[in-house]
């Protein structure tokens, strides 16, 4: 159970701006982040926000109010939202309870949700030099 | 609370034995993998023994059993109180629901819900009449479910019968709220004047 008076860290990576809400979200701190958040696209260099809510636990109407207006408000200073990591209990809590997230582009993961921001996934190359040549094997 | 019974097991059989015999028992008398369900214990404990008796020799199953059956003891659900004063209750509120939903054995699904209803509930209360409380009961009269009352003495729901037609829009979200929980649980009740504002529902399992 995540303390009450502890505030959400907001992460940077790249120009994403990623927020991993986790266990027990108070309003509070719900309504702090909205701010940090904003602050944070203010004064630095950002075009996308990742909000994460796969570690929530409960994600009713507030918190769902909440998100959406801090993504409308993001929109209004240039920075494209995503939601990810909703998971099937809180879809279908949404659903009945006709709470409507549509104003938020959503996706399945933060893979995802980084994809979606144009970062892309390369593997490694393995090495960059050659080992035959470097024992000189080569034929 | 697997961990605990396979332990009891393995003192008198090998832990392979006792893995097969708890998956036996649990198919058995289709109780969640988890044993999350605490009434099933009885059931499941009777189930075991049968194994017990099968590996345990006749001076040691009274100990055995009486071992099996203190770790199968069920955890009765009693019903929590929380009063709600500020938003740190708020939380509190929430934990309680969940705990008692899962004690209670619900789906994670169903858990997640009442774990929402309650959270609409006390925000109602810590939002518009500052303060008030919430009970949360199993349901006794032969039903499995739960029960929320929210009480407060605050200034009342004026425009309650335009809010349960959904004709109200709201820009605070009470409507939301209210009509949320009313949607998801089973039974629901609200009376609200001037004198404050009391809601009962029912989740059935």
């Amino acid at each position: 159970m995540s303390d009450n008076r502890s505030t959400i860290p907001v992460l940077k990576i790249w120009d994403q701006l990623l927020v991993a809400l986790q266990g027990d979200v108070s309003d509070r701190q719900a309504d702090d982040l909205s701010h940090s958040v904003l602050t944070r696209i203010r004064d630095a260099d950002v075009s996308g926000l990742i909000l994460d809510v796969t570690g929530v636990l409960t994600l009713d109407s507030h918190l769902c109010a909440v998100l959406a207006k801090l993504a409308a408000s993001a929109r209004l200073m240039g920075v494209r939202s995503v939601l990810c990591g909703l998971t099937p209990e809180v879809v279908m809590t949404l659903q009945a309870m006709d709470i409507e997230l549509e104003q938020i582009e959503t996706v399945g993961t933060i893979e995802e949700a980084l994809e979606a921001s144009g970062i892309q996934h390369t593997t490694r190359p393995g090495r960059d030099y050659d080992l035959d040549e470097f024992f000189g094997v080569k034929p | 609370m697997k961990d605990r019974v396979l332990n009891v097991l393995s003192h008198y059989m090998s832990r392979l034995h006792a893995d097969m015999a708890l998956r036996r028992a649990v198919a058995k008398v289709g109780i969640d993998s988890r044993l999350e369900d605490h009434r099933m214990y009885p059931q499941l404990a009777a189930a075991l023994e049968t194994s017990l008796r099968l590996f345990t020799s006749e001076s040691l199953i009274d100990t055995a059993v009486g071992e099996l059956r203190e770790v199968l003891t069920p955890d009765e659900p009693s019903s929590v109180k929380v009063e709600l004063r500020s938003e740190a209750d708020m939380s509190l509120a929430r934990q309680a629901a969940r705990t008692l939903a899962e004690k209670m054995g619900a789906r994670s699904f169903e858990t997640q819900k009442f774990t929402t209803v309650v959270s609409e509930l006390a925000r109602n209360i810590v939002q518009y009449a500052k303060h008030g409380e919430i009970e949360i009961t199993p349901l006794s009269d032969g039903m499995r479910g739960l029960r929320v009352r929210a009480v407060d003495q605050g200034p009342g729901i004026k425009n309650l019968q335009e809010i349960l037609d959904g004709r109200y829009k709201s820009k605070t979200g009470l409507g939301k709220g209210i009509m949320g929980v009313r949607k998801m649980m089973d039974r629901f009740d609200i009376a609200s004047d001037d004198q404050g504002t009391r809601i009962e529902v029912e989740m059935h399992l």
